[in-house]
């Protein structure tokens, strides 16, 4: 079945859409979630079950003339993976506190304010800028290693590089990133 | 600036910068090395098998003209698990390999120490000859009166 079939079965909320969808990216969504997680396989599931749901709700809402289904797929994929591994670390971290009334006041205030959303969108724009000039070696290697969090080992084997070359290339990167954003006081 | 500040940023790239299909081409790769291993594997498994049924049919034959021979003896059972003792296993192949490798490599490496000996001598050998030769010529000359 092609992308744009399944789009029109989800659409119409027709199950038989997300049963071709998982069986034609179901693949892809784990590895890429399994890249972030790394073994925790409860999770993982959980991850590319959050994903089918967040495309099911929301799939009236996406362009397709923009940008394919694998891609949204990927960027779902990604990001609930990101903020699964998150409340796992912070998790992770507040149980070895062992006290729980002080669990309440650790937990970090995610809410961004107005002002810091302004900041932020700014920032990702002047990211995006950056990350388009770079030579296409050198985004794929951004891409792995900061939206696909893949490790330089990793990277290093599927580009055929070695992991010092990988690791060279993310800190050349790194630097001229922070150039491009010492107006933002990181340094 | 934080690895985690840059992850989060990354959160808001455009679509066409992540639209690239070297994820897919991942997989990809995974997917044919797999194959590669899994056909490997079982050929490996079929010859291993093919091997031991061989033995055994051979083995067979000969305790069944012992029988009719009349000595007396019974008829094994056919073992269970004649795969994993069977010597012609790739555990067993990889071994044999790299033990001849290791040979022929030790082999090679000592014929090359001879030829290097060898020659040696013989270089030094041709050496004192022409040395020898040179100077009987010239003890000769000078008997004879040419040199003074």
């Amino acid at each position: 079945m092609i992308e744009q079939e399944i789009v029109e079965l989800i659409r119409i909320q027709d199950n038989a859409g997300m049963a071709a969808l998982a069986e034609k990216y179901g693949k892809l969504l784990r590895y890429i979630i399994q890249g972030i997680l790394g073994n925790r396989q409860d999770d993982i599931e959980e991850c590319v079950n959050d994903t089918y749901l967040k495309i099911w709700r929301n799939v009236q809402q996406f362009d397709f003339d923009r940008a394919s289904l694998a891609t949204y797929l990927k960027v779902i994929a990604r990001n609930t993976a990101l903020n699964r591994l998150r409340d796992v670390k912070r998790h992770e971290e507040h149980c070895c506190q062992g006290e729980f009334s002080e669990l309440a006041d650790n937990v970090p205030n995610l809410e961004l304010s107005v002002e810091e959303q302004i900041v932020r969108k700014e920032q990702a724009a002047r990211l995006n800028e950056v990350v388009r000039t770079l030579p296409d070696k050198e985004r794929e290697i951004m891409l792995r290693k900061y939206f696909y969090l893949q490790s330089s080992k990793t990277i290093a084997s599927a580009m055929g590089m070695t992991v010092n070359a990988v690791d060279t290339k993310l800190s050349r990167l790194r630097g001229r990133i922070r150039e491009e954003f010492s107006g933002y006081g990181w340094t | 600036m934080t690895e985690e500040m840059l992850e989060d940023l990354m959160s808001n790239m455009d679509l066409d910068l992540i639209s690239g299909d070297f994820m897919e081409q991942d997989l990809e790769r995974k997917r044919a090395a797999w194959l590669a291993t899994f056909i490997r594997e079982k050929n490996w498994r079929r010859d291993a098998f093919e091997a031991s049924v061989q033995q055994q049919k051979e083995q067979d034959v000969i305790q069944g003209q012992g029988q009719q021979k009349g000595t007396g003896k019974k008829k094994r059972r056919a073992s269970k698990h004649r795969l994993a003792i069977s010597p012609l296993s790739y555990d067993w192949g990889e071994a044999i390999r790299t033990d001849l490798g290791g040979r022929l490599h030790a082999g090679v490496n000592n014929v090359k120490r001879k030829a290097a000996a060898v020659s040696g001598f013989l270089y030094g050998v041709l050496t004192m000859a022409v040395v020898a030769l040179s100077f009987l010529a010239i003890v000769e000359k000078k008997r004879k009166g040419g040199l003074t």
